[in-house]
């Protein structure tokens, strides 16, 4: 069926908003901030074979991981075993999920009795259990210090729901309530999309709908192609080294080869370090998310994302590596990794498209979660005596690297996550911890003809005793630092300091685990700024 | 009593004059001219005061929307505004959310404050989380910033203090020395523009309020003299944000309200269209020169949100709940490297115009499609005032998408339809699923120059009852001018779980609001009998921070029962997201009273139609109107001649001065007699 390009066109409108759809529907009946307000969740549809047909603009972190997860769910459920009704459930990071606290959920779409697409739903739960609070640990030593690891399985079947799997589920996690309500809007999602894509169906019939997908697929690896045409260099090879200090003091490094020909872009990750035994290791799926959006941003920054953006994308992670651990390797913390994985592959693509690119972004974006009684005078007359129990979390902005026409930008969280700042009087109404200064650093951007951007420092006091706190960054070190271009200077680099009552100043670092801190002691802490790009006065 | 109303667009600015005595009705279009100036309204009211046959001191009321306060915003092109705020947050507005605008571009902008850092005054001062002082304002620190904002020479101040809205007592301090030492300069407090928890937000609005402030102000002295020096001695009243009119009294004192003030009148015509005709849930789809707006009507209400981000900035006040994409007549049409057709974002604007205008603009618009599909013709567009031409329009959508798409120019037009259709389908679909609507059963109440173009075909591929067509497309927005109400709105920081509340404090806040909002309406003239008030709330599961705005019913405020008020934020949640937690805890978060003042609403409706007489076709001309089709002769009616009842079969266009709408094949318009043209699908 030969498909007119404007017909393509306006179909592929049509697919992206049936991802939107399931996008909004998910948003809108989930219960948890990490859904409202960090949006780290992903919807997409995929066609029988797992490709991509569309997907909603929402977390880069989670980009294009469906089709790998759903090639390995019809190695254990077979296709013809997928029903009207059901929905496939699994989280494990070792069959092409992320990391346990991303669940993944896939439905069947069926037409005219014909399976003729999958719709797919990614959300990050606040909590699946395990040894701390919120799952996510630095120092796990393995997968099963993870929390709960859900195989293949189905969730509903034919419209069903499993109440074995959900009572398990249910009693294996911190806050069931919140995390049962987020699979149900995730299931919510996929049935909006369900419907929808039959609507699509009946409008062209089961083989115009194909045939529409193909030519889709085709156009927007034509424009890849196209845009791959007249790179600056055939051949790029870059490295960078990450902080460890949660098991090691020896840094991490990641390496990535870089070749454009005629079969289009090649990217191989060999020469990246060994898997640790630590949560910072980056699943199979999070190294292939985080590599597509870093050719997304620099070749095609518009261009809805399907599988015809992937076809001139060939990429390869050596097995054992940090990149692409082998069982039971621990992952939860990986998204420290994962953002050095767009950053090392961005610092490759910088020689071969140097117009499109900027120098190196922070991606130290100091993060800490604080949690104990608030025992603040006030709260407990407000509360009748009792202290209540708190957690609070803030992640703390920086600076994007500049590029050959302006300034980076300043103070803003980069790459594969895009969260808010905590606001001052939120954190202090519901914790007793109280922001004392909010500020830009100027000068925290690397020098160059053009300037990285600036980073955040942001001070904290204590306002109860008894307070433990954990948390982590990277870019601390000069070896770390973001890098700069055409001879900018790099980055400044990210710190966490304690300030204790008696003045004295600690450094904590890049990983802190479980520290107490006392009422009047201060946190301070300073996100890397962004490299500049040209030597400065050029 | 003789009534004008003038909608300011970005292009034209719409007029609608009244006369309820005689039932005579006019509207008439005119270019809006210079930005922020008024000026360009005088010739507009001349004209249509001389073509009633009044003069210009004949008429009562004037009813003005403007965008005066939006493009100030916009262009960043208001007032030397200055914020003072806590020591520590100098950089709040800078900071922002910490977002980047873009999630997936590597090289971007954020958008700017309307305060730039320089003109930010940190001031040593703390208020804590339960509105006690931790660090007295002292002084000789109070002297220190006034001396400082002094030497700025500000315009405009604005300060938002941390915690402000629990303790107001620092910043009353400093207003009021800020106020003696810059006499007639406007200073606005955050505790009053906006006294609600979160520091940017907060300090964002008030930053807003002292940027557009000022140039508001100007704007409506300038407007006052000149309407003065016509002769103009009636009532002037200012459309706002939220849908209400407000006096240029209350204008002065509150600005900020006007931010989008031109926004508001298409949706609140159409409510008042929606009422006449007995439509209870319908779509507004208004497309003009550069942009659509689209807003739900449910239950015969449109929604008013209590805040929304423009350009990046946070402004916490009641606006219409409408939603603005960059998908209009101008509108320009390309090719991407890749071979597909798009539409927009850039647009082709006044200046120079779609390629048919002949002013330079080389490039198709989607207003050039219409008229190369014979859609739009030169002897019908805009009366004839202005000059099209079919050759310029041919040649552009030629250039541009058929050659490179290798497609016949009639196929390239009907693909940049198609598209452009396609992103208003995909819009309309994604503001329904937000609000928990389902979009069929609803009706497309479709205006602005270019809205009953292709009402039709989105309404087909939404699966909607119908579309509905006003009697004035093009000047809709000016008529709903005429169908507000005054409107005041306040609102005071109340947290407090729903079943643990002291009901007699819940009533002392809201009889204050309330006695507040009732000093407002008695200032605007309004009698006793004509004021009426409601109580609503930001409530949330405690925990959560999503708030749904609620009604508090006046039975409930008197005699207040927890269980009932949980009942009404469980019921909306509900409706708003698919589920309620019965056992879950609720709050209140912040209280609100919105008041209104009746003002009589000119009948500009009814008697409009000349009863059952059957319009001829005036001409038919050549048109493509589906897809892979040839050009075929069309009938053309003069959309004023149809008679009530008469029913159109498509394919067929109506003309009219100020818009243009096209019925297709499988779809029948009919004319009723209260002077809207509905279009369904045919089915025998």
């Amino acid at each position: 069926m030969k498909i007119d390009s404007v017909s393509r066109d306006v179909f592929q409108h049509e697919a992206v908003s049936v991802a939107e759809e399931m996008s909004v529907a998910l948003r809108r009946s989930a219960f948890s901030a990490i859904i409202w307000d960090m949006i780290d969740y992903a919807c997409g549809l995929l066609d029988v074979s797992g490709s991509t047909i569309a997907q909603a603009p929402t977390i880069p972190a989670q980009l294009g991981i469906m089709p790998t997860a759903f090639r390995h769910m019809i190695r254990h459920i077979p296709l013809e075993d997928w029903h009207e009704g059901d929905v496939i459930i699994c989280n494990d990071p070792y069959l092409g999920c992320t990391h346990t606290p991303d669940i993944v959920l896939f439905s069947p779409v069926h037409f005219e009795g014909k399976l003729i697409a999958i719709t797919s739903t990614v959300a990050h739960h606040i909590d699946v259990g395990g040894y701390v609070p919120g799952t996510e640990s630095a120092t796990a030593l393995e997968i099963f210090a993870e929390g709960l690891r859900i195989p293949p399985l189905k969730l509903m079947s034919k419209g069903v729901l499993n109440e074995t799997f959900w009572k398990i589920f249910a009693r294996n996690v911190r806050d069931p309530k919140a995390s049962l309500g987020d699979i149900n809007a995730q299931v919510a999602a996929c049935r909006t999309g369900e419907r929808r894509l039959k609507e699509l169906a009946a409008k062209y019939g089961a083989d115009g709908f194909k045939a529409h997908v193909a030519a889709v697929f085709d156009y927007s690896e034509a424009f890849v192609r196209s845009a791959l045409r007249g790179v600056a260099a055939q051949q790029a090879r870059a490295e960078i080294l990450i902080e460890d200090e949660a098991t090691s003091d020896d840094p991490m490094r990641l390496v990535v080869n870089v070749t454009v020909d005629a079969q289009g872009l090649a990217i191989d990750f060999t020469g990246s370090s060994a898997q640790r035994p630590n949560g910072l290791n980056n699943p199979f799926a999070s190294t292939i998310s985080m590599t597509h959006y870093a050719v997304k941003v620099v070749f095609t920054p518009d261009l809805p994302q399907n599988e015809g953006c992937n076809r001139p994308v060939r990429i390869i992670i050596p097995e054992g590596t940090i990149l692409n651990p082998k069982e039971p390797a621990a992952v939860s913390v990986r998204h420290l990794t994962q953002q050095a994985v767009a950053d090392v592959v961005l610092k490759a693509l910088s020689q071969i498209a140097p117009e499109a690119s900027t120098a190196g972004c922070q991606i130290s974006f100091p993060t800490f979660v604080i949690g104990g009684f608030d025992r603040r005078e006030k709260m407990l007359a407000q509360n009748g005596g009792d202290a209540p129990y708190f957690v609070v979390t803030d992640i703390i902005g920086g600076g994007m690297g500049a590029s050959p026409t302006q300034d980076g930008i300043s103070a803003v969280d980069t790459h594969g996550g895009n969260c808010a700042i905590l606001s001052a009087e939120v954190m202090e109404t519901t914790a007793p911890v109280r922001v004392i200064a909010t500020r830009i650093i100027e000068g925290s951007g690397g020098k160059g003809r053009h300037k990285g951007g600036d980073a955040i420092e942001r001070e904290y006091e204590m306002l109860a005793s008894g307070l433990v706190i954990s948390g982590y960054t990277q870019q601390t070190h000069p070896e770390t630092a973001p890098w700069g271009l055409e001879g900018g200077e790099p980055g400044g680099l990210a710190s966490v300091h304690l300030v204790r009552r008696n003045g004295l100043e600690e450094t904590l670092g890049s990983k802190f685990v479980a520290v107490p801190l006392e009422q009047g002691e201060r946190l301070k802490l300073h996100a890397a700024g962004g490299a500049g790009w040209g030597k400065a006065g050029s | 009593m003789i009534t004008l109303a003038a909608d300011v667009g970005g292009t034209f600015t719409d007029l609608v004059l009244v006369d309820a005595r005689t039932g005579l009705i006019l509207v008439d279009k005119v270019p809006t001219g210079k930005r922020g100036s008024a000026e360009g309204i005088v010739p507009g009211i001349r004209r249509i005061a001389e073509r009633a046959g009044c003069r210009v001191s004949d008429i009562g009321l004037f009813v003005h929307g403007f965008t005066v306060a939006t493009n100030a915003f916009l262009m960043r092109a208001g007032a030397r505004a200055v914020l003072v705020t806590t020591e520590g947050f100098g950089d709040v507005l800078d900071i922002g959310s910490q977002m980047r605008p873009k999630t997936y571009a590597l090289i971007q902008q954020k958008p700017k404050p309307v305060i730039p850092r320089e003109l930010v005054f940190e001031v040593r001062e703390r208020t804590d989380a339960f509105g006690g002082i931790v660090e007295r304002l002292m002084h000789e620190e109070v002297k220190r910033v006034v001396a400082g904002v002094t030497e700025a020479k500000p315009e405009a101040v604005a300060i938002s203090l941390v915690f402000s809205f629990l303790n107001p007592a620092h910043e009353a301090i400093l207003a009021e020395a800020l106020r003696a030492a810059l006499p007639g300069v406007p200073v606005y407090c955050a505790h009053e523009v906006n006294p609600q928890l979160e520091e940017w937000p907060r300090a964002s609005t008030t930053a807003m309020a002292a940027y557009v402030g000022p140039v508001v102000t100007r704007y409506v002295d300038q407007l006052e003299g000149l309407l003065a020096g016509m002769g103009f001695h009636g009532a002037l009243q200012l459309m706002r944000s939220d849908g209400g009119v407000a006096t240029t009294r209350a204008t002065r004192e509150n600005p900020a309200h006007m931010l989008t003030s031109g926004l508001a009148g298409g949706v609140t015509a159409a409510v008042d269209l929606c009422r006449r005709i007995g439509v209870a849930d319908a779509i507004t789809l208004d497309v003009g020169g550069t942009s659509a707006d689209l807003a739900a009507i449910t239950g015969g209400v449109s929604r008013t949100r209590m805040s929304r981000v423009i350009d990046g900035q946070p402004v916490r006040l009641p606006t219409i709940d409408v939603e603005t994409i960059s998908n209009g007549g101008g509108s320009i049409a390309w090719v991407d490297q890749g071979g597909a057709l798009k539409v927009g974002p850039l647009s082709a604007g006044a200046v120079p115009g779609p390629a048919c205008y002949g002013q330079g603009g080389m490039k198709p618009t989607v207003t050039d499609a219409a008229v190369v599909l014979g859609w739009l013709a030169p002897e019908d567009y805009l009366g004839g005032e202005v000059t099209i031409s079919p050759e310029l329009a041919h040649e552009a959508v030629m250039r541009d998408i058929a050659e490179p798409l290798g497609i016949s120019a009639e196929a390239a037009a009907f693909g940049i339809i198609r598209v452009a259709n396609a992103m208003l389908v995909q819009s309309i679909r994604a503001l329904c699923v937000e609000r928990g609507i389902d979009v069929r059963p609803f009706s497309l109440v479709a205006f602005g120059g270019a809205g009953p173009l292709y009402g039709g075909m989105i309404a087909r591929d939404l699966g909607m009852r119908e579309v509905v067509v006003p009697r004035h497309p093009g000047v809709f927005a000016a008529e709903g001018l005429l169908a507000a109400d005054i409107r005041h709105m306040a609102q005071a920081p109340f947290r407090a779980p729903v079943a643990k509340l002291s009901p007699s404090r819940l009533q002392a806040v809201l009889q204050n609001l309330k006695d507040a909002m009732t000093q407002e309406l008695e200032a605007d003239g309004v009698p006793p009998a004509r004021r009426s008030f409601r109580m609503l709330g930001d409530f949330r599961y405690i925990g959560q921070f999503h708030e749904i705005l609620c009604e508090i019913p006046d039975k409930l405020r008197l005699g207040y029962d927890a269980h009932e008020v949980a009942a009404i934020f469980h019921a909306q949640h509900a409706a708003q997201y698919g589920h309620a937690d019965h056992k879950a805890a609720v709050e209140i978060v912040n209280l609100r009273v919105e008041a209104t003042g009746k003002l009589d609403t000119p009948d500009h409706g009814a008697g409009a139609m000349p009863a059952s007489r059957l319009a001829e076709p005036v001409r038919k001309r050549k048109a493509v109107m589906a897809q892979d089709a040839a050009a075929a002769l069309v009938p053309i009616y003069e959309r004023s001649a149809l008679g009530a009842g008469q029913i159109v079969q498509g394919p067929a266009i109506l003309v009219q001065r100020d818009s243009t709408t096209v019925i297709f094949e499988g779809q029948v318009a009919e004319a009723s007699a209260s002077g809207v043209v509905r279009i369904r699908e045919f089915r025998p």
